[in-house]
């Protein structure tokens, strides 16, 4: 049976999480990028561009032989905890956090890369270290290139469908996301439930996004 | 040529190759004013980065006082955060989210709150910033930026001052009010100040000592009625 305010209050909650995931890790990742010159730095920049050139469905297969009970880092979480994350809602979490990455990372690699080294090197000659020059410095200075990675990576992740869909499954009441719940409502010839589920995500989204428009052009 | 000074306060003697360029400068000041005089391209600003440890030169040595910042054959070279050199940059580079306050203060925000406001306001009589400090950069005035950026220099007591081209944004009869002021601010603090320009004149107005460099060498150094 399809639920469709547990589904909105899942997708809310995955999109959250992933956003909390991703800021970090993306920000991270981007400055690593825009600022350190390392070996395999161009690899890695391809890697982190891939889930978004990549359809859904194969990074969702990437991730199976990686988390699955029998994967390459699966087996060991299983040996270590009786715990697997295929068909929980945690794995549409690592889902949504693989597939709305890359777009953390591009953003925010912008971001910090329009951001003049000049500042940097004043703050080194102020004797800040590289951690409190990049908090006190990199950070406000590319805070809006950052502010809009991560409203662009929250209605990514809530509209992930496919990877979600093969390493969660789609199980109503506990892995049923919204875009799945549409997905099966059209699927079953439920069309009305399926227009309410479409305007209930469409009105979300909405929501989400002038709100965070609102607070960014105060800002 | 090269040609050494005096052995007191400061010595460098570094070479660096850059695409299209091999710095090898040697010179040692005993503190006051130097100016580094060259035309534009000749290693004046990658000097100043030496100095400062934003650029790790090929070999030589850099010594502050007693203070070796860098040695390349007994493999020392401090990191900008450990030789207290105060920079001000050629687009003075204040911080643009922060008001004039907290740029003076950025690089003593560890001290006690008692000792910044002290060292504030000591700076702030120092270089007339009177009515300022709330004030963010985008509405101070260009004269105003270099003052605001020489303070936020100063407060950490740097044992070294390095300006690169500090007036080139002005007009000229802010250069030389700016020009007498820095001279003023130089003779109180008892720091070795070394100033990049490419104006002969501010080389003569401001200069104890004159290093005139050409394609990353030492052409001559010396008193400006000497060189210049």
């Amino acid at each position: 049976m399809i639920d469709p305010w547990f589904s909105l209050r899942l997708s809310l909650l995955v999109a959250l999480l992933a956003t909390a995931v991703v800021s970090v890790a993306g920000t991270a990742l981007g400055f690593l990028l825009a600022r350190v010159r390392f070996p395999g730095r161009d690899v890695v920049d391809t890697l982190c561009t891939l889930p978004l050139v990549l359809p859904p469905t194969v990074v969702g297969f990437f991730l199976l032989c990686v988390f699955a009970r029998r994967g390459a880092l699966g087996q060991y979480l299983y040996a270590l905890t009786g715990w697997t994350p295929m068909f929980t809602w945690q794995a549409a979490v690592i889902a949504a956090v693989v597939i709305a990455l890359p777009i953390m990372v591009r953003t925010s690699r912008g971001a910090i890369e329009s951001v003049d080294t000049t500042f940097e090197k004043v703050a080194y000659t102020l004797g800040q270290s590289g951690l409190s020059t990049f908090f006190k410095v990199t950070l406000p200075l590319s805070s809006k290139g950052l502010a809009a990675g991560i409203v662009l990576t929250f209605t990514r992740a809530l509209g992930e469908f496919g990877a979600t869909l093969m390493l969660a499954g789609n199980i109503p009441g506990k892995t049923q996301t919204m875009p799945l719940a549409i997905y099966q409502a059209t699927q079953t010839g439920q069309d009305d439930l399926a227009l309410g589920l479409v305007m209930l995500m469409t009105i979300t989204s909405f929501g989400v996004i002038f709100w965070t428009n609102r607070i960014g052009s105060k800002w | 040529m090269v040609r050494a000074i005096s052995i007191n306060r400061l010595q460098a003697k570094l070479t660096h190759k850059l695409s299209g360029l091999e710095l090898r400068v040697d010179f040692a000041v005993e503190g006051g004013m130097i100016v580094l005089f060259g035309p534009s391209g000749c290693g004046k600003t990658t000097t100043l980065n030496c100095l400062a440890g934003l650029i790790s030169p090929d070999s030589g040595l850099i010594q502050v006082n007693e203070k070796m910042f860098f040695d390349s054959q007994a493999r020392i070279n401090l990191s900008p955060q450990m030789r207290r050199v105060g920079y001000v940059f050629q687009n003075s580079a204040l911080f643009p989210h922060l008001d004039v306050r907290r740029n003076i203060l950025f690089g003593i925000d560890d001290w006690n709150k008692e000792k910044q406001k002290q060292k504030l306001e000591y700076l702030v009589e120092l270089v007339h910033l009177n009515g300022l400090l709330d004030r963010r950069p985008d509405q101070l005035s260009g004269g105003q930026i270099q003052r605001v950026a020489l303070a936020r220099a100063l407060a950490p007591e740097p044992q070294l001052l390095l300006l690169d081209e500090p007036f080139s944004s002005l007009d000229m009869d802010l250069r030389s009010q700016l020009a007498e002021e820095l001279c003023r601010v130089q003779a109180s603090l008892e720091v070795p100040v070394i100033l990049v320009t490419h104006s002969k004149e501010e080389a003569r107005q401001l200069a104890d000592t004159v290093i005139c460099m050409e394609a990353g060498k030492i052409r001559a150094a010396g008193s400006p009625a000497e060189v210049l």
